[in-house]
């Protein structure tokens, strides 16, 4: 922390904690490329929606470079049980005044989920049956979201910053502070530091 | 001090850019002390972002001087003197760990640098015209997100709007002095990037009119031509402390490359 800052800092005013009657749970999806799939980036604590998706550009739109992001509420996504065999499914015509339902699949256990397309039917039971009949071949889990909860930002919006990005990047911060690191300190006295480190914390 | 040093602070064009990279600079460091601390982690998160930005469009707008004038932009950013530095009073004034502080200088400080943005992206010079461009462009993320905050706690409960108009009436008096002419020698409102008094009437506007939405109250005059500040190299107390500080490892090791 700041030296000169230190002064006059209390905890004195501090607010009570965030509760989750304030603070809702929001899932992220970032899309890297213009036409690329949404691909499932984390979620986030935030107030509303609108704000949860201005801290979703802020967060997870730095981590890579992304050009779109839809959100929706935790609470509003259906999902399949997480299973190693075939997911049973059965398909069943869209019916165009039906809700819409993003679908997104996972691949093996701990992928991420990604988007597949959609599915339009009345009630989450058939549309998640018919969205694993559709998409759900060789996956693990398939996920649907009803499209009107989701919220995304604006076409043409600015997210990844136009900037050099390189120092938010930790595989290219971590090379060039590794080569100063090396050429500031021999690596044996980083080994024999490293050694101390872990004998401290374990 | 070098001449390729002396003929950029002579250059009255180039103390434009130089005293919007310098409010950047400071500010960027300023909001770096949040890192770690702000109010929930998600905030924590992207005024962090936002401090990273304004330190990357300082290095934007040094690295235009430094091509212009043959500088290296660290030496552009570290070494001068502390009155050779020309941002305004607002930038280094301390917050104290008061989050509405933070928040309100960042939106006052914003509201002035994107019509400021405009006005470079419009000059002759292409490699300018073009950095101000895309700077801009990100510029206007910290607009929408400043202002959302501004609405939200401006009327929100009874202790938000306290402390948001508390941050007011101690930053506003620093406010004016972000439209004073950079360099003694400009001398006529005209040839100041397009008007100093019609910048200063957009950035009012544009404050006033995200304060009309919420129960928040602003006043704040345009200086006289006479008044003197940092944006001359004539700083208060505090940017010392600040620029000691923002420089210290640089001035432990002059030249090192890191």
């Amino acid at each position: 922390m700041s030296k000169i800052r230190e002064q006059g800092f209390t905890f004195a005013d501090e607010l009570p904690p965030a509760t989750d009657s304030v603070v809702g749970h929001y899932v992220v999806y970032t899309q890297k490329k213009e036409g690329a799939p949404h691909r499932y980036a984390g979620w986030l604590n935030a107030p509303d929606i609108d704000m949860a998706t201005q801290y979703a550009c802020e967060h997870y739109g730095q981590d890579e470079s992304c050009v779109n992001i839809w959100l929706h509420d935790r609470s509003r996504m259906h999902e399949t049980p997480v299973s190693d065999t075939p997911l049973p499914g059965e398909d069943a015509p869209d019916d165009p005044g039906a809700t819409a339902w993003t679908v997104f699949t996972q691949k093996r256990r701990g992928d991420i989920h990604v988007e597949q397309g959609q599915v339009q039917l009345g009630d989450e039971k058939t549309a998640l049956s018919a969205a694993v009949a559709r998409f759900g071949q060789g996956m693990t889990q398939v996920r649907i979201v009803p499209r009107d909860s989701m919220a995304s930002t604006e076409v043409d919006r600015v997210i990844w910053r136009t900037h050099d990005q390189g120092y938010r990047l930790a595989k290219g911060y971590s090379k060039s502070v590794r080569a100063k690191w090396d050429a500031f300190r021999k690596t044996e006295d980083i080994e024999e530091y490293r050694k101390d480190d872990i004998e401290n914390h374990f | 001090m070098t001449n390729a040093m002396n003929n950029m602070l002579n250059d009255l064009e180039a103390l434009l850019v130089l005293k919007m990279a310098d409010d950047k600079l400071f500010l960027g460091h300023m909001q770096s002390d949040w890192t770690g601390l702000g109010p929930i982690l998600e905030e924590d998160i992207a005024s962090s972002s936002m401090a990273q930005d304004d330190l990357s469009h300082a290095l934007v707008l040094y690295e235009y001087l430094g091509n212009r004038f043959d500088l290296d932009p660290d030496v552009i950013a570290y070494e001068r003197k502390p009155n050779q530095y020309l941002c305004c009073d607002l930038a280094t004034v301390p917050d104290d760990f008061n989050w509405a502080t933070s928040l309100v200088r960042r939106w006052l400080f914003t509201h002035y640098a994107a019509p400021v943005l405009d006005r470079l992206a419009l000059f002759e010079d292409k490699e300018l015209a073009e950095r101000a461009h895309r700077l801009r462009a990100e510029e206007g993320l910290h607009v929408e997100y400043l202002d959302d905050w501004m609405r939200r706690l401006g009327s929100s409960s009874d202790e938000a709007r306290d402390r948001i108009q508390e941050a007011i009436d101690l930053l506003s008096t620093h406010a004016g002095m972000l439209f004073e002419i950079p360099g003694r020698d400009i001398d006529t409102d005209d040839s100041f990037c397009c008007g100093r008094s019609e910048l200063f009437e957009e950035w009012a506007r544009n404050t006033n009119g995200v304060l009309e939405q919420t129960e928040l109250k602003m006043q704040v005059q345009l200086p006289g031509m006479e008044i003197v500040g940092g944006r001359s190299g004539v700083h208060a107390d505090h940017f010392a402390a600040a620029h000691a500080e923002m420089g210290a490892v640089r001035s432990a090791d002059p030249g090192a490359a890191w």
